[in-house]
């Protein structure tokens, strides 16, 4: 894990500029767009090309977030969210559909023609030559569609879910903290965290990967939540009675 | 799904790493306004936006850049 460290130029000041370039992007001014662009899209990038391994697939997926940002502006606006946790939660998911979609390309078996491709167990069956290219379908179809409740709902409601700009501003103001503080998680939690976090897979496509039980796998993913959580409230100093 | 179950889902939620079913559960919840837990996803979005950050940066291409704002004076 890299460690970035404190940029003293970030905080309240930076995500006031932001929050300003926002309001102007929602005006149609592309030049406030190419503001955000040029603030953002290093930090973005280096999360896609981890997530989608190329630069030309990143840069793609890039191109969408800012398109989407183009075009959603002025609902953003209106919740006074941090625009950095929308694009960045944002060009997750548009990562994270493109890769599921790689990845259910990748899987689909060769057609041959005729069936001359079916095992004898199948001919035998009587199954119909395509039957496992159904099924198939039918997998392909539950895989893409994984993520696809969440980004419907950040997409539309971004106001019940985006971060206040004050409280993104702190936690960058003290980002090197905060990640010296999640350094210190178990590794086994953290292997976990990062197949969720960076390669996008679900809590039982973990268990598969991992060859463990779906259930220790939900427990040690929602345990490393808890630790960065409390770490969080250590370094923020936002203890509440409510924790 | 009580509030207390509720609690340490949130995260998995934005990642997108829930069943369907249970992020539809959640989505659910958040809509009917559960000032509780509005809060916890909130701050389960910062903990997301604080994990992704924690890769080098790296620019993208010149030409990238030109592309998008093609593609936005084209509009």
């Amino acid at each position: 894990m890299v460690i970035i460290k404190e940029s003293k130029s970030s905080g309240a000041n930076k995500e006031l500029r932001t929050e300003e370039l926002l309001g102007r992007v929602a005006d149609r001014d592309v030049e406030a767009l190419e503001s955000l662009y040029d603030e953002f899209a290093p930090k973005l990038m280096g999360l896609l090309i981890r997530i989608l391994s190329t630069r030309p697939d990143a840069e793609s997926a890039l191109q969408e977030v800012f398109l989407r940002l183009w075009k959603e502006a002025p609902g953003i606006a209106q919740t006074k969210g941090s625009v950095a946790a929308w694009l960045v939660l944002m060009a997750r998911h548009a990562a994270f559909q493109r890769l599921r979609a790689q990845r259910t390309v990748a899987a689909r078996p060769a057609r041959s023609p005729l069936g001359q491709g079916r095992t004898k167990e199948e001919k035998s069956a009587g199954k119909p030559a395509d039957s496992g290219c159904q099924e198939h379908k039918a997998r392909e179809r539950r895989s893409t569609k994984h993520g696809s409740e969440t980004l419907s709902f950040l997409s539309a409601s971004p106001q019940l879910w985006m971060p206040r700009s004050e409280d993104i501003a702190l936690a960058d103001a003290r980002l090197g903290l905060l990640q010296r503080a999640f350094n210190q998680m178990p590794k086994p939690q953290y292997r976990a965290l990062e197949l969720a976090v960076f390669d996008g897979y679900t809590e039982s496509e973990i268990a598969a990967q991992l060859g463990e039980p779906l259930g220790k796998v939900s427990a040690g993913l929602r345990a490393a939540f808890t630790f960065l959580r409390h770490r969080q409230h250590a370094v923020l100093g936002t203890w509440t009675a409510d924790i | 799904m009580d509030r207390r179950h509720l609690e340490d889902v949130y995260e998995l939620f934005l990642l997108g790493a829930l069943p369907e079913e249970d992020s539809l559960e959640v989505r659910e919840h958040l809509t009917q306004g559960c000032e509780h837990c509005l809060e916890r996803v909130k701050e389960a979005a910062r903990t997301v936006y604080l994990l992704s950050l924690t890769l080098k940066p790296s620019s993208p291409g010149p030409k990238a850049k030109a592309d998008l704002l093609r593609l936005l004076l084209k509009r």
